[in-house]
Formats: C-alpha cells, sequence, structure tokens
C-alpha cells in the first residue's frame, strides 16, 4: 500500500540569530490511509507545526510534502486552498462553531459554501451528524449542547466535504473522559470505515489505547514511531 | 436562510449601534438638504408661488431679495408684445416693523396688486386675502412670523402695529410664506407705497419706481423667445428680463454658492457620513472578530476568502437597508416636527432617493473597511 502522506525533510526555523529555534528539524514521515496515528509530545516539540506543515497551512522552508501523489507546497496559493477543500478536514481545539447556527447548518457550512444546492447540502449534513450519533440535536445551536456535543458537531462538519485526510488538533482536551472516549472513537471509526487518514495531535494520555499508531516528536524530531496493537509493518 | 442573515438575526444586538449609526448619517443627511432646500424655496416663494412667466429686474439682480428699483413704464413696454396678455408691478423693499409688545424688526414690504386674480399674489392669498390688502393700509403676515412680529397668534387679525413709523392693520395670516431673511409683509402697492421710504434709486429715470415687473403670456407661447425679445428691446438702459424658473434658480444658485451655507452642508454631511462609516465599520469588525476563529476554520478547509467577504457585505448591505428604512421612517417624523414649527423643510423625492441610498453605501462602504481582518486572517493561528 502506498502512504497518503509523505514528508520529506521538512524544516521550520522560527526567529533568527541567537533567537532562532528550530521546530521541524529534517524530519520526514510516511501516514497511511485506514490509520488513526497519534501525534504526542511536550508543548513546543512541533507538532502542531507539522501538523499545520502536512495540512498545507505553513510552508516549511525546506522538505516536500506530498498528498496523494500531489506535491502540495509547489501549488500556487489558490490551488492549494482547492485542494484543502477536496481532501483535507479539520477539528480544532476549540470547536469553533457559529453561535447563531443549528448543528445542522454548521454541518451543511462548508458544502454551501462550494455552492452545493441547500437541499443537498442540508441532507449531507444529516447523514454526517447520524454517523456522529447526534440525529436527535442537529435543530440545537452551540449554547444548547455539551463540549462533547459540540466537537461531534465539528467532525461531522469536518466530514461533510469526505476528506481523504482528516487533522485534529487536541481534540479531545476540553472534555471529559466520557466525550473524550466517545470522540477518539469517532475519529477511529472514521480511519476505518472511510479509509481516511486520520492524525491527531494530543497531549491526552488517555486517548493512546485506540490509536494504531502513535509517534511521538521532541525538538522538532521524531523520537519514537510506535504500534501499540501492531498488524501493520512501516513500510 | 443565509450564513449572514442567520448571524444577524442572532446577534442583532451587535448590529443595532451599525444600523443607528448608518439611520443617522442618513437622516443628518436627508434633514439638512431639506433645511437646505426649505431655506433656498423660501428665498423665491414669492416667485415660485406667483402667476408671472416672466420677470423683469434691474440688470444687476442676482437673486430676488436684492432687487434694485426700476421704472413703471417697463410694464408697458412688455405690454406692447403680442403674446403678453398682463402685465403688473410688484413692490419689495425694507421697513421698520414696531408692534405694541416688541422692538422694531427690519422687515420686508411686499406691495402687490389687491385682486383676486393679481399674478404677483402668492396663489395661497388669491383665494380671499389678497383682496382684503384694497383697504387702505392694511396689511399680511405669515403665521411662522407671528412671534418675531410680536403678534399674538390667538388675536392676531384687527392688531394694529406701525410699518416706518405709519399705523397699519393686520388684516390676515399667510401660512408657508415666510421668508429666508426679513418677516415678509404683504400690502396693496398704494399702502406700499405710503410706507416705503424711497431712498432715490440710480438706475431709475422715472419718478413711478418699482422693484419688478410681472408679465404674463398667451397660454402656450414660449417664454423662452419672448424673453429674448423683450430682452432686445430693453437694451438700453438694460434691464434683465427672466423666465420664471431662471430667476428663481439663479437666486437659489446665488445663496448655495455666495452664501456660504452650500459648503457648510456639505462639510457636516461629509463629516456625518465619515462618522457613520468610522462607527459601522467598527461594529463589523467587532463582529468578525467576534467570528474570527469560525471565519478561520472555513479559511483552514480551504473556503476562498472572498466567500467570507461575501457573507460580511451580504450584512453591510442588510444593516444598509434597514438604515435606509430607519432614515426614511425618522425624517418622517423630523418633517413632521418641522412643520408643526413652520420650519420649511423640502423633502423632495429624490432628496430621499439619494439619502436612503447613501445610508447603503455608508455600510456598504463599512463592510468593505472591515473585510481587512478576514484578509489577514491566517487559519494556522487557530493551531497555536
Amino acid at each position: 500500500m502506498k502512504p497518503s502522506i509523505e514528508a520529506v525533510g521538512l524544516s521550520r526555523v522560527y526567529g533568527r540569530g541567537a533567537a532562532a529555534r528550530t521546530v521541524l528539524d529534517q524530519l520526514s514521515l510516511r501516514l497511511w490511509p485506514g490509520e488513526l496515528t497519534l501525534l504526542i509530545g511536550a508543548s513546543g516539540s512541533g507538532k502542531s507545526t507539522l501538523l499545520a506543515a502536512l495540512g498545507g497551512l505553513l510552508r516549511p522552508q525546506s522538505g516536500s510534502v506530498t498528498v496523494l501523489h500531489t506535491g502540495i507546497w509547489s501549488l500556487s496559493d489558490a490551488d492549494l486552498e482547492r485542494f484543502r477543500f477536496r481532501h483535507f478536514g479539520f477539528v480544532f481545539q476549540g470547536f469553533n462553531l457559529f453561535p447563531a447556527l443549528t448543528a445542522v447548518e454548521q454541518v451543511a457550512l462548508p458544502l454551501k459554501f462550494a455552492g452545493v444546492a441547500p437541499a443537498i447540502a442540508i441532507g449531507r449534513a444529516r447523514d454526517a451528524l447520524d454517523e456522529m450519533g447526534l440525529s436527535a440535536r442537529s435543530k440545537l445551536r452551540p449554547a444548547l449542547m455539551s463540549g462533547g456535543e459540540k466537537q461531534r458537531v465539528a467532525i461531522a462538519r469536518a466530514l461533510v466535504t469526505e476528506p481523504d485526510v482528516l487533522l485534529a488538533d487536541e481534540p479531545t482536551s476540553a472534555l471529559d473522559s466520557a466525550n473524550s472516549e466517545v470522540v477518539i472513537g469517532l475519529l477511529k471509526k472514521i480511519a476505518r470505515e472511510r479509509h481516511a487518514t486520520v492524525l491527531t495531535v494530543t497531549h491526552d494520555p488517555r486517548l493512546s489505547g485506540h490509536a494504531d499508531r502513535i509517534v511521538e516528536m521532541r525538538d522538532g524530531v521524531i523520537i519514537s514511531d510506535e504500534r501499540p496493537k501492531s498488524h501493520k509493518d512501516i513500510a | 436562510m443565509s450564513l449572514a442573515c442567520s448571524i444577524l438575526l442572532h446577534d442583532w444586538r451587535r448590529f443595532v449601534p451599525a444600523l443607528l449609526s448608518v439611520a443617522f448619517a442618513g437622516v443628518l443627511m436627508l434633514v439638512q438638504l431639506g433645511l437646505l432646500l426649505g431655506m433656498f424655496g423660501s428665498v423665491t416663494v414669492l416667485v415660485d408661488t406667483a402667476s408671472a412667466d416672466l420677470w423683469i429686474t434691474s440688470p444687476e439682480t442676482q437673486s430676488f431679495e436684492q432687487s434694485r428699483d426700476i421704472p413703471a413704464r417697463l410694464a408697458a413696454l412688455a405690454g406692447l408684445h403680442p403674446q403678453v396678455i398682463h402685465t403688473e408691478t410688484m413692490q419689495l423693499h425694507d421697513a421698520d416693523w414696531r408692534s405694541g409688545t416688541a422692538t422694531r424688526v427690519a422687515v420686508s414690504l411686499v406691495g402687490l396688486r389687491p385682486e383676486g386674480r393679481s399674478i404677483a399674489c402668492p396663489e395661497v392669498l388669491r383665494a380671499a386675502l389678497c383682496a382684503r390688502l384694497s383697504a387702505p393700509m392694511s396689511v399680511l403676515v405669515d403665521r411662522g412670523d407671528l412671534a418675531k412680529l410680536g403678534i399674538e397668534p390667538g388675536i392676531a387679525l384687527g392688531q394694529l402695529a406701525e410699518v416706518n413709523g405709519r399705523r397699519v392693520r393686520v388684516v390676515g395670516v399667510t401660512s408657508g410664506l415666510r421668508s429666508i431673511g426679513s418677516a415678509y409683509v404683504f400690502a396693496s402697492e398704494q399702502t406700499e407705497r405710503a410706507l416705503a421710504a424711497h431712498a432715490a434709486d440710480a438706475d431709475t429715470d422715472a419718478d413711478d419706481p418699482v422693484s419688478f415687473v410681472l408679465v404674463q403670456l398667451l397660454a402656450g407661447a414660449d417664454a423662452g423667445s419672448v424673453r429674448d425679445q423683450l430682452q432686445s428691446l430693453m437694451r438700453r438702459p438694460v434691464y434683465r428680463v427672466w423666465t420664471a424658473a431662471e430667476f428663481s434658480m439663479q437666486s437659489q444658485r446665488y445663496w448655495l454658492l455666495e452664501s456660504g451655507v452650500g459648503a457648510g452642508f456639505l462639510f457636516s454631511s461629509m463629516l456625518g457620513l465619515v462618522i457613520g462609516i468610522v462607527i459601522t465599520s467598527q461594529t463589523l469588525r467587532g463582529v468578525i472578530l467576534g467570528s474570527l476563529r469560525e471565519y478561520a476554520t472555513f479559511r483552514a478547509i480551504g473556503v476562498p476568502a472572498r466567500r467570507l467577504s461575501a457573507v460580511i457585505l451580504e450584512q453591510s448591505l442588510w444593516i444598509g437597508l434597514c438604515g435606509a428604512l430607519a432614515t426614511l421612517v425618522l425624517s418622517a417624523v423630523a418633517s413632521l416636527l418641522a412643520r408643526s414649527f413652520y420650519i420649511p423643510l423640502t423633502l423632495t423625492p429624490w432628496a430621499i432617493v439619494s439619502a436612503a441610498l447613501l445610508s447603503i453605501a455608508t455600510a456598504v462602504m463599512s463592510g468593505l473597511l472591515a473585510l481587512r481582518e478576514l484578509y489577514r486572517l491566517e487559519p494556522v493561528e487557530l493551531l497555536r
């Protein structure tokens, strides 16, 4: 099987001269579809920067990122935007939901921005909410939902465009244990059932039991790369 | 419902300042424009309400109230033209007014032919009031000027006053004939002559000076060509022949350009506009900043900034439309208030339409200014 994401020799330095700090240091990584990979490490280890570089949000100073056979950092800004829309989903720590919109409207919004007809967009949004177990909450606004529900709405919003790659940044840090379990279970299900590449940056040790693979970073390099319940070889 | 409308309805309290500032910028402009038009209209109210087709004035007259005396025989000269059916003279002179209660007030004394069919007589007076002036030493004054003239509104009729030291009696009260400067006091030409202290006018070669000669033409006659023909008759010495519309327009233009009120109006309208734009764009900016993380999320998944901009612009357009509506309502209230205080506030359709368009433009410009926040947005900041 071919990797869906391949990063080679990524470097990123913040600041200059004596204040310079290397957050990515000639880092290379391959990710496969159908897997939930956790990216762990202390604060400042470079894991969020890596996520941004893989997701087409932050240009590395050197190195390349190939996603689904496309070198994303050689695309123009407009092409990169289109590429992100077609292939990436993002889930952030804050749920970033519009207070004014109901759950189903939040989830339909990416499709509406893409010009999908409203009725179709709402239908697909309902399907995505069903998948997240939120059918009953689809008419609620964020103010009436729990943190776990809001994060599931945010995941449904990331899923509705049927991304090949789902990138999540600390998706459970604002949630209690029970909700964290639910959310990480859903992320794993997405990897399995949709055959998506799911990369989750986290501090949360509770999640490791669910991961197919755990990559640990320190000072901009990968210091360990394990498969807790190993059933695949690293190619 | 669009995202823009959903946010507007859900967070309407946050948009109220923007709406109010848009509305007030519009009202400020509309009321000022209305006052200006009303004021200019009052400069020429006697020209606009008379039935004359042509006006003959002294050559240096730039505005109605600046008239200088011309000989009355010009009326007879104009009457020779085959298309002229009627001529009349009209007097306009400064005078002193004194009532029992008030101190001396400067007034403009207007002398008319005291007949119902007089063309110099303002339209509203023709039915009844004009004829009352045929009694010697009787005058009409405007309702809006009663306080200035020291006349009790309830018992105005029959009150006595002095003009240039001679006793006159108020025989009627007009409305809508308030002057821009000193109050109009209407009298018959004979009364006017008796009251006015004529200074010998250098331009006048007759001992029968008048302020204006008014000319009525045959129905269907071309005022422009008659004006040209009369003008060529009155070349030496030169008198000025105007069509009524020209004379009115020239008087208003004179006030707009020479009096400084035009520049003042422009300045304060611009000020209102700038303040409206600043407040509105700050409000919209605040609303964008409040949802910045949400917008950034959409930037992250590859929604182009221009699609998000369309949301903000749609919101500002709605604010503009609601603001324009509020402008119209508030202006209607202002107009009613003005009417009850006899303040000339003229709201013409084009003034109303342009104020409404201006409200919308204010909101949209504010929205465009607020867009900077969206374009500055880097979705990667969500990861920190």
